[in-house]
């Protein structure tokens, strides 16, 4: 009865659409417009009016009550948006806006699971459940919530004193963190919950008696929250890609501010390192190693002896000083470093430019007022060619989205000079040769130094023209043996350009800052399938309390495997051992040989060091799969990291867990003792 | 006294599994101990026990708390593993997947998932079962109406009572038509019309050749509805048989009437002890409260009154009457209790058909008996017309076992009869005693 009503009230719906529609058209068409506009009027009162009546009648058949979810939502976030707007906070009222649009979406992606999980399969009918459990239950909205205010707010928040660009960073970086965070521990409290407490509530009797395996069921449950992580991310995804992208609109300290957010931050750029130009990394250590042992044989053994006969400790310091031998110029002397593999950003920059050229015709220049205008981008002028005016061509917008997408093919020598001691006014002086053209080029045309301050990352924008053919970019660096300050001739040192680790590199574009965050959620989720698995496993075997406990705990070795491997070195320090199972071997025979000498403090130190040596081999390191610090320095998340984590993390670890998982819950009996 | 039954299950059968011969459930030593963390012996919940189930009949597993009832049927399901002996479900271990898409299990409480509502945890169960939507949306909304619980189809299970959540375990329960239906306790929870509704679902998948493993402590439900029972007492089956066999008083007879008057009383009071028979006592029978209970709501509905709780009395679904096999005997009415009172001798309670039985004595049975008026007459001594044409009917009570009212003795059934028992030596058999009424 319920279905048939709601039919003809859809059906009414259509006809009076149809009917006013056709109405309006004939009459429109016919010349009389008054009286189409009547009718128009007519049509959409009535059926404003038929839909809200249906809307209300049918309120209790699911699909109408889920639009009127839709419509009321809709509804209220309108009115705070008017009410916001009114009052002149407008970034609030923005932020409104993008809140209901990730509400919206997300409901929009439960019902879209929904319909995936209709088919009557067993695995799509727990899948389904689990989605409803996890959409209904109070800690998963509490920590909803928790991850919508955090978006919203955080925008707020971040001081705006500062550089765009930092403002930029700080978003994405705490963003993600948070989203990362926080899908986590739900992921993990969740999927401990609803194994633990279907085994305790007796839920599993009605379910596994059903034609159901025991792993069909974890299998199911995984799927469910899997599938409910995905719209999470996607929803959360294109909420930071709407809040970044509105953040980087907002007041810039200058117009090189607001430039760096687009070149650097809402990019996707990969490094590149240096390697010789004569000679390999290998052969460099090698003439070391033969240099010191002509010096020193007892300590680096006899002339010609082989590297592999030294301790690992010894290989790798003679090798890092052949590397900073490589990377110190002396004063008046110059070193080459080579960057290979180039070829996609000279190509890309070729493409960009030629697109370039195409709207600046567009907006009315001639082609050869367009190339000149992109060329003189590229060597970083600022003005434009003196025959063009641009604000009779284009609007300020058009003429900063042009430049924009010129220089964001640019490629970017990142440097760190270091040198010791310290000159007076904190500043180096060298010349920069690339591919045998100075750089930069003054505004006479004629290239000039580079002056910048020691031990501070500087980055150079060169145009990707520079990189030759066969997509090298060779950087020569030359010290001059002296400077002027104030007028006066200062001598120079040698200066450094590896310090901490801090080798030259070179930045260029392949990717798109979206796309960037689509394999950052990608990584995320299959992180989440992992714990999300590990916390069914745990529930299917522990109460909630002990389950939940163990998973949060191997997330936190997981997380900060790296840290805690740095921590637990200096709290009890085992010796030069090189892999994390030399490191247990290691600590336990230490373990031993401090009992038996009485120094018990110190068996304890080492205990804690197996122990968390122990969990850090079996647990998957998360840090590798950490695209965070990428996404907002705005370097690209290499496939690899996405194809590592979904290889390591999604088949290999939660495969593991889950047979481990399965095996132990097979065993397990479901009901206990009621006799 | 009734004989006494032996210590396992494995006994006679009735009809329906006579038509079959297929063993639904065998256990065999079935022996479950549970151990503490130490491994120690903790409880021994099933000790040794043997059990078969077979298919079409509706068995009835017995006993106080705590007497392993529950328990044989976790190990029949699987979800427990026993510590020795083997079980058997349609010839597979309890836990091969495929065997369970033909069982239905309600557990002895309704462990739902309290987010869902009824639909969609019917939904759920329905996925479970391997159902395509067309089949799950029309099920769904058969066992809804059938339970009483389609107003109620979207609102919360959390919110229900025990009784309406009781009603969504039947309903999940029967979702896939089960062959093998497994019900701990039905009818926990439920008032007395929800009962009654159940034991009508009962008989009607009885009637189809379905299979029903009944556990329950409320002797009376399963009365109703099993054609044989076992009686668990520390583990172990300790009576076991059908439902005659088990219930049958062969010390006492039990005559009925239409309601006589007090001179009518006296003189087959006299009549009696002028034949010997000492202890006459002539009773009018009890209604129970269930029986009165039901008519009232019956007359309440008919009268148009509603109740906010779930709605009962509805038929059953659908889905669960298709194809059903023969139908059973109708209840006797008064006219045939009397003509098998006359026309077979010795009248005795017959035992259910499937016993097989040696082929009775013929000479009493054979005698030519008197018209059911000359009977009446006798008795009363009054005409024939002026007594009622026919007895009334037994109560409509919805009963397997239905050819008496519930909770009374068994009225016998117009079946062949049973041999007399050696052990039991009534004055000059029962034939004779009818006789001897009969003349006065």
């Amino acid at each position: 009865m319920l279905t048939r009503n709601w039919k003809t009230w859809l059906g009414v719906l259509l006809a009076i659409a149809f009917v006013g529609g056709g109405l309006y058209a004939l009459l429109y068409f016919q010349g009389f417009a008054t009286a189409a506009n009547i009718v128009s009027i007519l049509a959409t009162v009535a059926g404003g009016a038929w839909t809200l009546r249906g809307l209300y009648v049918w309120r209790e058949v699911p699909w109408v009550r889920r639009v009127n979810s839709f419509v009321i939502l809709g509804f209220a976030f309108g009115l705070v948006y008017l009410v916001l707007r009114a009052v002149g906070a407008s970034v609030l009222a923005g932020s409104t806006l993008y809140l209901f649009g990730t509400v919206a979406g997300f409901l929009l992606g439960v019902n879209l699971i929904r319909l995936l999980l209709a088919p009557g399969w067993p695995v799509f009918g727990v899948a389904r459940a689990m989605v409803e459990e996890a959409i209904r239950s109070r800690i998963a909205i509490v920590l909803g919530l928790m991850l919508l205010l955090i978006l919203v707010a955080l925008p707020q928040n971040i001081s705006s004193d500062d550089r765009l660009t930092y403002i930029v960073q700080r978003f994405l970086t705490w963003s993600l963190m948070a989203v990362s965070f926080l899908l986590s521990i739900t992921t993990i409290v969740l999927c401990a919950y609803t194994t633990s407490y279907d085994l305790k509530s007796k839920q599993v009797y009605m379910t596994l008696t059903k034609p159901l395996g025991r792993g069909q069921y974890l299998l199911g449950k995984w799927l469910g929250v899997v599938l409910l992580n995905g719209v999470l991310l996607a929803v959360t995804g294109v909420a930071i890609a709407g809040f970044t992208r509105a953040l980087s609109q907002g007041q810039a300290m200058n117009a090189e501010d607001r430039e760096q957010v687009q070149r650097e931050i809402l990019t996707a750029r990969i490094s590149n390192i240096p390697t010789p130009q004569d000679v390999t990394t290998d052969e460099m250590m090698l003439n070391m190693l033969a240099e010191k042992q002509r010096i020193d044989p007892e300590e680096y053994g006899e002339p010609g002896s082989p590297a592999s006969s030294l301790p690992e400790h010894v290989r790798q310091a003679v090798y890092t000083e052949a590397l900073t031998q490589w990377f110190t110029v002396n004063p008046d002397e110059s070193e080459s470093f080579l960057f290979t593999g180039l070829g996609s950003a000279r190509a890309n920059a070729a493409e960009t430019a030629e697109r370039a050229v195409e709207r600046l015709i567009g907006h009315g220049m001639t082609e050869t007022q367009a190339r000149e205008f992109v060329q003189w981008q590229n060597y970083n002028r600022r003005t434009p060619p003196d025959d063009v005016d641009i604000p009779s061509l284009m609007t300020e917008e058009e003429f900063i989205d042009i430049v924009a997408l010129i220089n964001r093919e640019k490629v970017q020598l990142v440097i760190s000079p270091y040198c010791r001691p310290e000159p007076d006014d904190g500043m180096v002086e060298f010349w920069i040769t690339v591919n045998g053209l100075g750089w930069p080029i003054g505004s006479d045309g004629r290239p000039r130094p580079t002056k910048v301050a020691v031990d501070t990352p500087q980055e150079l924008s060169l145009p990707a023209w520079l990189i030759n053919e066969d997509g090298e970019l060779l950087v020569t660096i030359e010290v001059p043996p002296v400077r002027l300050v104030a007028g006066q001739p200062v001598a120079q040192q040698a200066i450094q350009f590896n310090r901490k680790d801090q080798v030259p590199e070179v930045f260029y574009r392949v990717g798109t800052f979206e796309g960037n965050l689509v394999k950052s959620m990608a990584v995320l989720w299959v992180r989440l399938a992992f714990l999300a698995m590990l916390g069914l496993a745990l529930g299917a075997l522990f109460t909630f309390p002990v389950a939940s406990l163990i998973g949060l705990m191997v997330y936190a070795v997981a997380a900060f495997s790296g840290y805690l491997s740095e921590a637990v070195s200096d709290y009890a320090s085992v010796g030069g051992a090189d892999t994390t199972w030399g490191v247990i071997t290691a600590a336990f025979g230490r373990f031993f040989a401090a009992l038996g000498e009485g120094q018990v403090f110190e068996a304890f130190k080492l205990l804690i060091r197996l122990i968390a040596q122990t969990a850090l081999l079996i647990v998957p390191s998360f840090g590798e799969f950490n695209p965070g610090p990428n996404l907002s320095e705005g370097k690209a998340v290499p496939s690899g990291m996405l194809y590592g984590a979904v290889l390591r993390v999604g088949l290999l670890w939660t495969g593991v867990v889950g047979l481990i998982g399965l095996i132990l819950f097979h065993r397990r009996e479901l009901a206990k003792v009621t006799a | 006294m009734t004989q006494a039954p032996p210590p396992t299950a494995t006994g006679s059968r009735p009809a329906a599994a006579a038509a079959t011969g297929d063993i639904a459930i065998k256990c065999m030593g079935l022996t479950k101990v549970f151990k503490d963390f130490w491994l120690r012996d903790k409880a021994r919940a099933v000790d040794g026990i043997d059990l078969e189930v077979r298919r079409g009949e509706v068995f009835g597993l017995l006993g106080p708390n705590g007497s392993g009832k529950s328990t044989t049927i976790k190990l029949i399901l699987g979800l427990l593993h026993p510590t020795a002996g083997r079980i058997a479900v349609f010839n597979k271990v309890p836990r091969d997947v495929a065997t369970k898409k033909i069982i239905g299990y309600l557990p002895e409480e309704t462990y739902l998932y309290k987010f869902l509502n009824p639909t969609e945890t019917l939904e759920y169960y329905g996925k479970l079962f391997h159902l395509d939507r067309a089949t799950r949306k029309k099920r769904i909304a058969m066992l809804l109406d059938m339970v009483g619980l389609d107003h109620a189809a979207h609102r919360p299970v959390g919110e229900f009572s025990k009784g309406m959540m009781r009603k969504v375990g039947l309903a999940q329960a029967l979702i896939n038509d089960p062959q093998l239906l497994i019900l701990d306790e039905p009818t926990s929870g439920m008032d007395p019309i929800a009962t009654n509704d159940v034991k009508k679902v009962i008989t009607q998948l009885a009637d189809r050749g379905k299979t029903v493993l009944l556990c329950s402590h409320l002797l009376a439900d399963v009365q109703d509805v099993c054609d044989r029972v076992a009686m668990m007492y520390g583990g172990k089956v300790r009576r076991a048989g059908t439902m005659d066999t088990l219930l049958t008083d062969e010390h006492t007879t039990t005559i009925t009437t239409p309601s006589l008057d007090s001179v009518s009383d006296e003189r087959i009071v006299a009549a009696l002890e002028a034949l010997g028979v000492a202890d006459v006592s002539i009773d009018h029978p009890r209604r129970t409260l269930e029986q009165i209970f039901l008519d009232m709501v019956t007359e309440a509905q008919q009268a148009g009154i509603q109740s906010a709780g779930a709605r009962s009395g509805r038929d059953v679904a659908e889905f669960l009457r298709e194809g059903a096999a023969e139908p059973r005997p109708e209840p006797a009415t008064g006219d045939q209790v009397i003509e098998s009172l006359v026309d077979t001798a010795p009248a005795k309670p017959a035992a259910t058909p499937s016993q097989p039985k040696p082929a009775p004595p013929a000479a009493p049975a054979q005698a030519p008996a008197p018209a059911e008026d000359d009977l009446i007459a006798g008795l009363t001594g009054k005409p024939a017309e002026d007594a009622p044409a026919t007895p009334a009917p037994a109560p409509q009570a919805p009963a397997r076992n239905s050819a008496k009212p519930p909770k009374q003795p068994p009225t016998p059934k117009p079946e062949p009869p049973a041999e007399p028992k050696p052990d039991k030596k009534p004055a000059d058999g029962d034939g004779s005693v009818i006789d001897d009424l009969l003349n006065g």
